[in-house]
């Protein structure tokens, strides 16, 4: 069961099936385009999914090398990896390509900044957020709403996490979120406050959802809210954001590209 | 007058004890502004890293009314 530009659809059966999808909204993931910014505990989990999902091109980011305190949690890696030598995005890579062969996984070994950004996220429809700092999602937030590429924020600590589409002049964007002076404040990660593995699988699967739901057009079936979790004290909460009309980088006084 | 108030990760425990709930309504004096609210829940201000009044940031100095919903996280960075 080939399709016409030459993929062997038969991988995605059974996600075919699922009629909200069907062969169509296939085809338009086989087309797609995506950038995940981080592989650690989100960037993993949501680049795992997608590349089964048969996302046709994956650009995957980050500097890091792999520590033995990732492996609780960052699912593309295991024990022998630690003696490979080599940035864990690599390592992704190679996974990524033995998971789904038949799509297109680049690696870049970049720490994103507001330099590189640019050349970093060209040519991609949609970006995901695997960070684990607040700059570099301001870097990521601008550089999307300038030119109307769509991300999904992500993030995640100890037990809790939260997740929210960010459509460009559609939704809130970070900054209509958080103050950009809060970018140079301290902050929870993994490495201060710890984080218990089933938190950035879940922040990660909702974020591939949506991520499904763009690529394929289906727009109406997108929850626009940000979405938070604390998988401890079973908690669940959809929060309504508003875009902020006088926001730096969504605002009217900000055109796009 | 009374708002509502969530409180979110790790700013529960500014809830006063034994209040675990994930919405509980406040009484503030008018005029209160999102500064004083903090301040009277003992939250420092690095502690409150999104503030949320119906849904729209908030600015500190913005002031509270009847039957506001205010949400605060703290800052969360992880991924």
């Amino acid at each position: 069961m080939n399709d016409d530009m030459g993929y062997e659809l038969s991988r995605y059966t059974r996600q075919i099936l699922f009629s909200e999808l069907g062969e169509s909204g296939q085809k338009k993931l086989l087309q797609g385009r995506i950038t995940i910014v981080g592989t650690g505990g989100l960037g993993c989990t949501s680049a795992n999914l997608l590349a089964r999902a048969g996302v046709g091109y994956i650009r995957l980011i980050d500097h890091d090398m792999l520590k033995i305190h990732n492996l609780h949690r960052q699912i593309l890696y295991e024990t022998k990896d630690l003696r490979k030598g080599i940035p864990k995005v690599l390592i992704a890579t190679e996974k990524l390509k033995d998971i789904n062969p038949e799509i297109i996984i680049e690696a870049k070994v970049a720490e994103i900044n507001s330099e590189n950004v640019e050349d970093l996220l060209s040519s991609c429809d949609l970006v995901i957020d695997g960070t684990d700092n607040l700059k570099t999602r301001f870097v990521i937030n601008e550089a999307c709403v300038r030119h109307g590429i769509p991300w999904i924020y992500g993030a995640c600590v100890a037990s809790c996490g939260y997740m929210m589409p960010i459509i460009p002049r559609e939704t809130a964007c970070l900054s209509c979120l958080i103050s950009q002076e809060a970018a140079h404040k301290s902050f929870f990660t993994a490495q201060t406050s710890g984080i218990i593995g089933p938190v950035p699988i879940l922040i990660a699967a909702l974020q591939a959802m949506a991520a499904i739901k763009i690529m394929t057009d289906r727009m109406d079936s997108l929850c626009r809210d940000m979405i938070f979790v604390d998988l401890w004290k079973n908690e669940y909460s959809h929060i309504k954001v508003l875009r902020d009309s006088k926001c730096l980088i969504c605002g009217k006084r900000n055109p796009p590209a | 007058m009374k708002i509502e108030l969530r409180l979110y990760a790790q700013l529960r425990s500014y809830q006063p004890v034994g209040d675990n709930a994930p919405l509980y309504l406040i009484d503030v004096d008018p005029g209160t502004t999102i500064h004083n609210l903090l301040s009277k829940l003992d939250i420092p201000r690095h502690m409150a890293m999104i503030i949320l009044i119906n849904g729209t940031r908030a600015r500190l100095n913005q002031q509270l009314k009847e039957g506001d919903c205010v949400a605060v996280f703290p800052p969360i960075a992880g991924g």
